[in-house]
């Protein structure tokens, strides 16, 4: 988050510095000194921020690939809004670009979450992609990367918004750096009954990006719901 | 539950398995006495996917011990 972010956010309220900052609990210079981006929004404050000025959490700043291995997903993905799950009080720290990257890179996932991952995708279609690819490459994710990405664009194919454009591109990115080796979709220790089984039953948008799984977004359980 | 084999369900069978530690071969003869019979339409389809499990869960507890 940007100390433009951080500027436009308080203005779309229509709030002074004195107001925005009385209600952040920091002082008005504080609040100065982070818009002119001569201090750094400290991580514990981020939340504050969101709730405060109604910003996307895709204005979140990024923890760092050391914090992926230990990120709480499905608190996470519930604060973010993820209807799967019970829906969390507490407010996301997590920008959504991150939490998907963080998610594809974990060697095992509950399939629950596995298949919370296209809702991601989907409802933060707006999170900065280029980033994300370039990441999903840095750490041979794209197959990963490219399943969700896929998943999410079929569940608006009925749909002619933004999202589905955007996501076209996105795997039309993807696709020329796509691994050649067949991996998992975050399920590393299935057993090899269910490897065998998956060479031959995996579902389509699975074998396009080289993965045994047999997800599909007629699986996905926020299929029906409305975007 | 037959009627469901995606990857959820392997894993929620998983746990079933894992929590009540049931004899396999007791699944077995009692899909074939008391569940096939009654099944509409194909069953070899869920053959297969119990063939699938059994083998799956065997796995599993081999890992385990």
């Amino acid at each position: 988050m940007t100390g433009h972010d951080l500027r436009e956010g308080r203005k779309r309220r229509g709030w002074t510095q004195q107001e925005a900052a009385r209600r952040l609990r920091v002082s008005q210079g504080y609040l100065s000194m982070l818009e002119r981006e001569r201090r750094s929004l400290p991580g514990n404050m981020a939340g504050a921020v969101l709730k405060t000025f109604e910003v996307s959490p895709l204005a979140l700043p990024f923890h760092g690939e050391s914090a992926w291995a230990g990120v709480k997903l499905v608190e996470e993905l519930s604060a973010l809004g993820y209807p799967g799950f019970a829906r969390s009080r507490r407010r996301a720290n997590w920008n959504p670009a991150e939490l998907l990257l963080a998610a594809l890179s974990w060697p095992n996932l509950e399939r629950r979450v596995a298949e919370a991952l296209p809702w991601l995708a989907l409802t933060y279609y707006k999170m900065e992609w280029r980033l994300v690819i370039r990441k999903a490459k840095l750490h041979d994710l794209q197959n990963r990367l490219g399943l969700v990405v896929t998943l999410a664009r079929r569940l608006t194919e009925r749909q002619t918004g933004d999202s589905s454009a955007q996501l076209i591109l996105v795997e039309g990115r993807l696709r020329p750096s796509m691994l050649a080796k067949t991996g998992t979709f975050c399920h590393e220790n299935m057993t090899q009954a269910e490897r065998r089984w998956l060479v031959e039953n995996s579902s389509v948008p699975a074998k396009q990006w080289n993965l045994l799984s047999d997800l599909s977004p007629e699986h996905l359980p926020h299929a029906e719901w409305k975007y | 539950m037959l009627n469901g084999n995606i990857e959820r369900d392997r894993e929620d069978v998983r746990y079933l398995c894992r929590s009540i530690p049931f004899d396999l071969a007791v699944l077995r003869r009692r899909y074939h006495a008391e569940l096939r019979p009654y099944i509409i339409g194909d069953p070899k389809r869920h053959d297969l996917t119990l063939d699938l499990w059994i083998e799956m869960l065997e796995e599993d507890r081999k890992r385990a011990t």
